[in-house]
């Protein structure tokens, strides 16, 4: 694109030799701006895997800065699953498991705003559906049931009152399809809904402490204070816009008693393999009768991706 | 009500939820009342604070005003004192600068990292109670008002002495 097929590579700059030094780089250095700072064209005489694993990483940031870019909704329309296909075709590995999904009968994604709160904003999504779809008396039962994880976290009622009923409201209101939608795109309503699930997300955490403080310690070693764990739910799980890890997924679906399938779209694995993580299925689970909701994660962003439109 | 877009709704709720509870209980040793300025605006407070005992703001009574965004609690409130309080974090206009009313992502000073933020959990409560005690005790590493700072960390008792003499001219004495 960039050039003509016949041009030559760049020349590679003057490099330090030494006979006693392994050499690492056997390919010519290539100065990764011309193609990170546009959109990532990849000239026709260069091949993926001239780019070093944190070159590809740092393009597919910049994908999904475009595909969800800042201007787009809260929750997007269904969309058909080649369009992501056609953002990544510049890169092999990643249209080999869209291609993958695709085959498996996942042909369409519901983006969701890349704003920090993309899981929590999916999951509440796939959550209030299937608990609005399957309209029963349980299903309000489950419901208030995360009311009572929040009062014995300790919250305070003001804190959690006015988001609870309004996602109440929204489960009561039996509005699956369209309503939903409009209420997901919603800005403030939208947040409350995502406020409240990082609320029971803390509460969850912090009822689960041991459990927890196990993963925590992957994420941060901050000695310092008394409690980290509180420490951590005030900085990383109760504000809006913190992106969720491990710890924030596993809490959030297990306080909701949710099972949830996670897709990891990370274009590193061979043959255009997709890997499926279960979310909130204790081992000895059987699976249930109905497939669980899939959520689409590529690093750093979660997406909601089905099977039918 | 006033007008403020149809999404508020739920931001009044929870206002008026925090208004009837401050109302029940009362604030903890009468230190501070506050409220809705107006039954037609609620998103609009004032808050009248006593000055902590054994501090030189004791004996005086503080007049703020707090003023809520339309997504509150998402996003906190302002808190300005009128007229301006003259205090390490109070900025010469009288507006509040205490971590508690920042989001985690928003750091004017940089050194507000390992202390309280806002999130929806906290409440007009527990803020002025947070104002409170930074009445007491000024954080200099987040000043505001450089001026006072300079002259907190190099003559106290001249600090003092000014709040002091602030609060007999309010009071008129």
């Amino acid at each position: 694109m960039m050039n003509d097929s016949g041009s030559a590579k760049p020349p590679s700059p003057p490099r330090l030799r030494s006979a006693n030094l392994p050499e690492i780089v056997d390919r010519p250095y290539t100065d990764p701006e011309p193609f990170l700072s546009g959109h990532p064209i990849l000239p026709e005489d260069m091949d993926i895997n001239d780019f070093s694993l944190a070159q590809l990483h740092e393009m597919n940031q910049k994908l999904l800065e475009e595909s969800m870019g800042a201007e787009g909704p809260l929750i997007s329309w269904p969309e058909d699953i080649s369009a992501l296909r056609d953002e990544y075709s510049n890169l092999p590995d990643f249209v080999a498991q869209i291609n993958t999904l695709s085959n498996q009968g996942y042909r369409t994604i519901i983006r969701v705003k890349g704003d920090g709160d993309c899981f929590y904003r999916a999951l509440a999504f796939i959550y209030l559906r299937q608990l609005i779809c399957s309209a029963s008396a349980r299903s309000l039962d489950q419901l208030s049931a995360t009311k009572t994880v929040l009062a014995d976290a300790g919250f305070d009622e003001i804190a959690y009152d006015t988001p609870y009923d309004l996602v109440m409201g929204l489960v009561k209101s039996d509005s699956a399809g369209h309503e939903l939608w409009n209420t997901f795109t919603d800005q403030s309503t939208s947040n409350y809904i995502v406020m409240y699930m990082r609320l029971l997300t803390s509460a969850h955490i912090h009822l689960n402490q041991d459990f927890f403080s196990g993963f925590y310690q992957n994420i941060a070693s901050d000695s310092e204070t008394s409690n980290p764990l509180a420490k951590f739910r005030r900085q990383f799980v109760e504000p809006l816009g913190k992106e969720a890890d491990d710890i924030q997924v596993t809490a959030l679906v297990q306080a909701l008693k949710f099972h949830v399938k996670i897709a990891y779209l990370d274009g590193r694995s061979p043959n255009g393999q997709v890997n499926f993580h279960d979310f909130g299925l204790d081992a000895g689970d059987a699976p249930g009768n109905s497939e669980p909701p899939v959520l689409l994660y590529r690093p750093g962003h979660y997406d909601i991706l089905q099977k039918d439109a | 009500m006033s007008v403020r877009g149809p999404n508020s709704a739920t931001a009044l709720r929870r206002l008026m939820t925090e208004y009837k509870q401050l109302t029940s209980g009362g604030a903890p040793d009468g230190m501070f009342t506050t409220g809705p300025i107006s039954e037609s605006d609620f998103f609009t407070w004032e808050a009248l604070i006593c000055g902590p005992k054994e501090t030189p703001f004791e004996g005086g009574v503080f007049v703020a005003r707090m003023t809520f965004p339309p997504d509150y609690p998402l996003s906190p409130f302002k808190m300005k004192f009128d007229p301006p309080l003259f205090h390490p974090n109070i900025y010469p206009d009288g507006t509040v600068c205490i971590s508690i009313l920042h989001t985690p992502g928003d750091d004017p000073t940089m050194y507000e990292q390992a202390s309280e933020r806002w999130s929806p959990v906290q409440s007009v409560e527990k803020v002025i109670l947070s104002v409170i005690s930074m009445l007491a005790e000024p954080n200099l590493e987040s000043g505001a008002n450089i001026d006072c700072c300079k002259l907190y960390r190099d003559n106290k008792q001249e600090y003092e002495r000014r709040v002091r003499e602030s609060i007999k001219q309010q009071l008129g004495l």
